[in-house]
């Protein structure tokens, strides 16, 4: 799935427990629309185990980060979680900065997100 | 956003106009990044920069009008970026990143745009809109 320069890959994983979206290019105005309407109807299907893989997004904007959040709230509500995956740089500053790093479980790779290890606290 | 910006005379202007569409962004964005990168700012103000300026339009675009104009200007201690809507005339208290969606992300833009800018200064112009005026300074 491509929306002007994002693009979306959805796995499966925890024997189709959990579902990974693996971004990449830029979560912003003109692609996070598409990102958020991917979310909601995963989430309207039942699936709230859910990560978000932010390793090859190169920016993020409060649009992006306002689908994400509205994820959280749908997965909270029904019980899952939403976790992010983020190898640093700037959207880990964007994280620190808004105090969302506290409000989602961050992980610097995908595998320990799988896992639940190595929680991010700090995400400078 | 009462912070006075810099009043310098600017000694380099680079300006753009775009169109106040969401598909434009990206490239206000890399024309900042761009202007940014040839002053003596560190990747990480570059990066502050870009997304405060990708901010003040995700706001203007909301705002409605058909254009924005971004007008880069160079002063000896920083870089002074006006952003320059055409969405009519509005109080500083009503300029805010609207989401209609996700209303949690509402206020996050102005938020960031403060956070990563040293001062910023609001106003009405007389082409009817708003100037969002963000400045940068220079590491000493």
């Amino acid at each position: 799935m491509a929306s002007e320069d994002l693009n979306i890959e959805t796995e499966s994983e925890n024997g189709g427990k959990t579902l990974v979206f693996k971004l990449s290019g830029s979560l912003d105005l003109a692609t996070s629309g598409t990102v958020r309407e991917a979310l909601a109807k995963v989430a309207k299907g039942g699936s709230h185990d859910l990560i978000v893989d932010l390793t090859h997004v190169d920016f993020l904007d409060s649009t992006g980060l306002g689908a994400l959040i509205g994820a959280h709230r749908r997965a909270a509500e029904g019980g899952g979680q939403v976790r992010l995956v983020v190898a640093g740089g700037t959207i880990a500053r964007l994280l620190n900065i808004t105090g969302l790093v506290r409000v989602f479980a961050v992980y610097p790779t995908l595998k320990d997100a799988l896992q639940e290890r190595s929680r991010v606290t700090n995400a400078s | 956003m009462t912070q006075p910006v810099s009043r310098e005379v600017a000694t380099d202007v680079v300006e753009l106009r775009i169109p106040a569409k969401a598909e434009w962004v990206s490239i206000a964005r890399l024309a900042v990044s761009a202007v940014a990168s040839r002053l003596q700012f560190s990747i990480e103000e570059i990066e502050d920069v870009k997304l405060a300026v990708a901010e003040a339009l995700v706001s203007t675009i909301a705002r409605g009008g058909s254009r924005i104009d971004i007008i880069c200007e160079s002063v000896a201690d920083g870089l002074r970026i006006r952003v320059r809507d055409f969405g009519g005339p509005v109080q500083p208290e009503v300029v805010d990143v609207t989401n209609a969606d996700e209303s949690a992300a509402g206020s996050l833009g102005v938020f960031l745009i403060r956070a990563l800018m040293d001062t910023v200064d609001y106003d009405a112009h007389d082409e009817g809109g708003a100037d969002l005026v963000m400045f940068k300074r220079l590491p000493a």
